[in-house]
């Protein structure tokens, strides 16, 4: 077409947007390092999955319509990909084409087909996401120019293409070629048509104009094509579609830990760490690279929001713009970072004393003014979090919220101080006597009694512990599910034994409020005793024991096979060491725990057990499985009230009245009490009774 | 503003407590800072962060009060004092408050900050005659505290009948209430600095007085027994014919429990 103008475009657009990526990288390179070169394999796998089958884009029922949308728009971009380049060819040298895709190769045919059919594709999914915006507005969506903008663009890069290539085939087949326009450098050229539909039909629209003309709007609609493409590209970086570029390796680069990554373990009796206030995340310049990609990709669909139990009943967490305000200050503080990354390297190589404390000395000035809580995000907002993961569940392109909010949680709680107060009874609760209410440990095993259960401490000599939990072993509403599993397990004849007062805390809400400290204080006291029996499989009702145990425990050096109750029940009764009988009355519905579901995987072994003792239907919760809604109890949120907005509690138990059952189960003693406590609040206490999973099994045992 | 604050080590009251022989069994038991002594030690901490103050802490008695002390240096307390002498197994309040005397005449002190009461024996007398001892003003069962200048604080006490504000001048001597403040719970930094800081011990003749002086030798009160308290006894379900049942209930209630 015109070398020197498609080296000028390509030189400006290419050099701008390196620039560009180069300041952003250099941003990310400068943050907490955090290891990701690792299971290339299973990383790939995710990336095949999750972004470019964009599983959670059309896989969710909900959401699959926008879901097609993007999916098809996303695709579309990739076919396209290799049709950009051969038009760069193109601008250089007429009737350029890639190696095995001119025209006599096959290969060649069929992509000119797919190309052609994904544009139709992409220009309609272009009208449709214009309708559903302009339209339909659906909540969860900011409506800004920017976004009208970029699917106008993604519009205008469709349109061109094709009415270059309706004019093209004008003026090959109407006009004769006079201009000698190729497509395949090849002696047929001009039998691609016959494999493109959708170009041929809009050459028609040109199709009245003289062959001059036709040679015009060809060289107008490549050049408009190729500047909308490079001044796409240089916007992308600059807003919310800049996740066009870091989804895939974003979703690459996502934590392998299940079910996110762990909160670090801290090095509590590092001086500098607490004289430094590095512990947690107080100031934007804490964030590790990825967490710093996370807020380049969020693309601020808000899908996380909709799924948010706090956002939904009106509490000020709403993690889009939770990400956003991150974002901003992570950008206005950018030189600064880059900065100081710049003289940790230079502290880390030199040898000179004075000149080192001089260079800390530098850093710390470079440090963001702001607090991240309190200047950035308001307190209310951190505390709202109950870390149910549904956020990171249906986040296309696998943000993680949690581990980030438990970070700045760690830094209001160790460095600022600045935590709720009401936890404190809790937290001294645990520290003093190893549970939350405070009553006296040497109360624990008093619920037992009479049972005939055995101590570790009188004989270990068992195959299993059951570990019965704060809640099991104090709340009188847990005791009794205590008391059903431990009959449970006897008539199935198992070997079992528990820690009675021995047992403490797992220490699960202190990490999650942030408290590091007390965490690994009951984390170590209990790997000891563990450890000490030689405990090598455990049973627990209660999913965030459970969760702690089997994931946390392990970078304290515990490690144990950890069985939830609900599936050693399933496979009691898979064995055949217990019957059921299908004698539970009425409907049923299951609440899925968002620490036994979300965090866990498990989904199947509850409902199973169910259908095998009810003998009414079962009937789905509308958000269950892994879109369940959580209790509003997770994260520490059991110990404090709920002031503001509606009461989570109170929004799951409506949902579950209005599925008119009789029977809800649950597999969680937090569960348990807030639905109780709804069904109470919503006088339904007597027409629908909620039980654990382990009560309604010991009701219809045979 | 110098502010001294007591602490007493007690028994941790969450848990059963098991008598035998007349005399608590110790097995099993844990020890924790006196709840109310918590609420004093929060509100000198307070007035630190607000006023300036420097705060002193004074626990007596209890062997190894080393963890209950730490525990007030990392919410805040700067300066901790531990008066331990074989002489103190007995010791009443009177003993207490004689010990206090001693120390607060050493560091001449604006204010005393006590808890109203002790969770072990209740007692709620060692302030009090601490006040009576220095001849100072002092106000029980306080909720709030405010230092209007270098001389005096007003004070809010929760009485009968309402709530009293008292105007006192300095020094004085003021027991506080749980309700005054929500104790902190120390974490990191405060933990971290506490175990830098050292707790001075002293026995009675290291503060400069005797085990005769402080009346230890011959404590006012004496704990002779204890008694643990009766088991509540089980309710009784009686099911059946209503009319029956209830017969049953009235003759058990006049002939059994003979409340009519």
């Amino acid at each position: 077409m015109n070398p020197l103008l498609m080296f000028l475009l390509l030189t400006v657009g290419l050099t701008v947007f390196g620039r560009t990526m180069f300041h952003k990288i250099q941003l990310l390179r400068a943050l907490e390092p955090t290891d990701r070169a690792n299971h290339l394999k299973e990383r790939l796998m995710n990336m095949v999955v999750l972004a470019i089958g964009q599983k959670r884009l059309i896989g969710r029922s909900k959401e699959r319509g926008s879901g097609i949308i993007h999916a098809f728009i996303f695709w579309g971009f990739c076919v396209l990909l290799i049709r950009s380049l051969t038009l760069y060819g193109e601008g250089f040298q007429e009737g350029y084409s890639l190696p095995f895709f001119g025209g006599d190769h096959l290969i060649g045919y069929l992509y000119v087909a797919l190309k052609d059919i994904m544009e139709g594709i992409v220009l309609l999914m272009i009208i449709f996401a214009f309708f559903r915006r302009a339209v339909l507005k659906p909540e969860r969506l900011h409506n800004t120019f920017k976004a009208y903008l970029v699917l106008a663009m993604i519009g205008i890069l469709m349109v061109s293409d094709l009415l270059y290539d309706g004019a093209r085939y004008n003026i090959i087949q109407l006009f004769n070629n006079p201009g000698s326009i190729h497509y395949f450098n090849n002696p047929q050229y001009g039998s691609e048509f016959l494999w493109t539909p959708i170009s041929v039909g809009s050459a028609t629209l040109t199709s009245g104009f003289s062959a001059d003309t036709n040679i015009t709007i060809l060289t107008i609609m490549f050049w408009l094509h190729i500047s909308t493409q490079l001044l796409f590209l240089n916007l992308l970086p600059f807003g919310k579609h800049f996740h066009v570029i870091t989804a895939l390796p974003n979703v690459f680069l996502k934590s392998l830990d299940y079910p996110h990554e762990k909160p670090e373990l801290l090095d509590l009796e590092d001086e500098t760490a607490w004289a430094e206030e590095s512990l947690g995340i107080n100031h934007i310049h804490q964030l590790n690279w990825k967490q710093g990609l996370d807020l380049y990709t969020c693309t601020e669909c808000g899908r996380c929001k909709e799924v948010c139990p706090a956002y939904t009943t009106d509490k000020p967490l709403n993690l889009h713009d939770f990400n956003d305000k991150l974002k901003i200050e992570l950008l206005e503080n950018a030189d600064n970072i880059i900065k100081k990354a710049k003289l940790l390297a230079t502290i880390r190589q030199s040898e000179d004393t004075g000149q080192i404390e001089k260079n800390r000395e530098e850093r710390t000035a470079l440090n963001s003014e702001k607090k991240l809580i309190g200047e950035v995000i308001a307190e209310d907002t951190l505390w709202a979090c109950t870390t149910c993961r549904a956020c990171e569940e249906v986040c296309p392109v696998t943000i993680e919220h949690v581990p980030r909010i438990i970070a700045m949680r760690q830094g209001q709680t160790l460095m600022a101080e600045a935590y709720p107060k009401e936890l404190n009874t809790a937290m001294k609760g645990i520290e003093r006597n190893g549970n939350p209410w405070g009553i006296g440990y040497d109360k624990r095993a008093d619920w037992a009694v009479g049972l005939d259960i055995k101590m570790m401490a009188d004989d270990s000599n068992v195959d299993y512990l059951l570990w019965v939990g704060c809640a099991g072993s104090f709340d009188d509403r847990s005791k009794k599910v205590s008391k059903s599993l431990v009959g449970i397990l006897q008539k199935a004849g198992i070997s079992f034994a528990i820690l009675g007062v021995e047992e403490k805390c797992t220490g699960d809400f202190a990490r999650k409020v942030g408290n590091e400290m007390l965490f690994q204080m009951m984390a170590k006291e209990n790997i000891e005793t563990l450890n000490n029996y030689k405990v090598k499989k455990i049973i627990t009702a209660c999913p965030h024991c459970l969760n702690t145990l089997k994931h946390d425990y392990p970078q304290l050096g515990g490690n144990y096979e950890v069985i939830h109750h609900t599936e050693f029940i399933d496979q009691l009764v898979k064995a055949g060491k217990i019957k059921l009988k299908q004698s539970l009355a009425g409907a049923l519905t299951y609440h899925d725990p968002c620490y036994l579901g979300r965090y866990n995987n498990i989904y199947d072994e509850p409902r199973s057990i169910l259908q095998s003792v009810s003998n009414g239907v079962f009937k789905e919760l509308g958000r269950h499985g892994r879109e369940s809604f959580c209790c509003g109890a997770g994260g520490g949120r059991m110990w404090m009230e709920e002031t503001i907005g509606k009461r989570i509690y109170l929004e799951r138990s409506e949902e579950i009245v209005g599925l008119k059952i009789k029977n809800v189960a649950v597999g969680c003693p937090f569960c348990l009490t807030m639905i109780e406590d709804g069904m109470k609040e919503l006088g339904k206490e007597e027409q629908i009774k909620t039980m654990d999973i382990a009560e309604i099994v010991e009701k219809n045992m045979v | 503003m110098k502010i001294l604050t007591t602490l007493k080590k007690v028994v941790d009251v969450e848990l059963n407590i098991k008598v035998k022989n007349g005399a608590i069994v110790e097995e099993g038991l844990q020890y924790v800072m006196n709840a109310w002594d918590e609420n004093a030690v929060e509100a000198s901490v307070q007035l630190k962060e607000n006023k300036g103050a420097e705060t002193t802490l004074i626990s007596i008695g209890g062997g190894d009060n080393t963890d209950i002390i730490r525990k007030a240096y990392a919410m805040g307390i700067e300066n901790g004092i531990h008066i331990d002498d074989p002489a103190l197994t007995k010791a009443d309040s009177f003993v207490y408050a004689r010990i206090l005397q001693k120390v607060y005449e050493k560091g001449k002190y604006d204010l005393v900050i006590t808890g109203k009461q002790a969770q072990d024996t209740d007692n709620g007398q060692t302030g009090i005659i601490l006040a009576q001892y220095l001849g100072l003003p002092c106000v029980s069962n306080v909720i709030s505290i405010e230092v209007m200048d270098e001389q005096h604080i007003k004070v809010s006490r929760l009485g009968d009948v309402g709530t009293e504000i008292v105007e006192l001048e300095l020094p004085a001597v003021v027991t506080v209430s749980d309700s005054i403040n929500q104790p902190r719970l120390p974490v990191l930094r405060g933990i971290m600095m506490a175990k830098k800081k050292t707790i001075k011990v002293m026995d009675l003749a290291t503060l400069g007085t005797s085990k005769d002086e402080v009346g230890g030798a011959a404590p006012k009160s004496e704990i002779v027994e204890f008694i643990a308290p009766e088991a509540r006894k089980g309710g009784q379900k009686f099911e059946g014919d209503v009319a029956e049942i209830t017969a049953r209930v009235v003759d058990l209630l006049a002939n059994e429990a003979k409340v009519f």
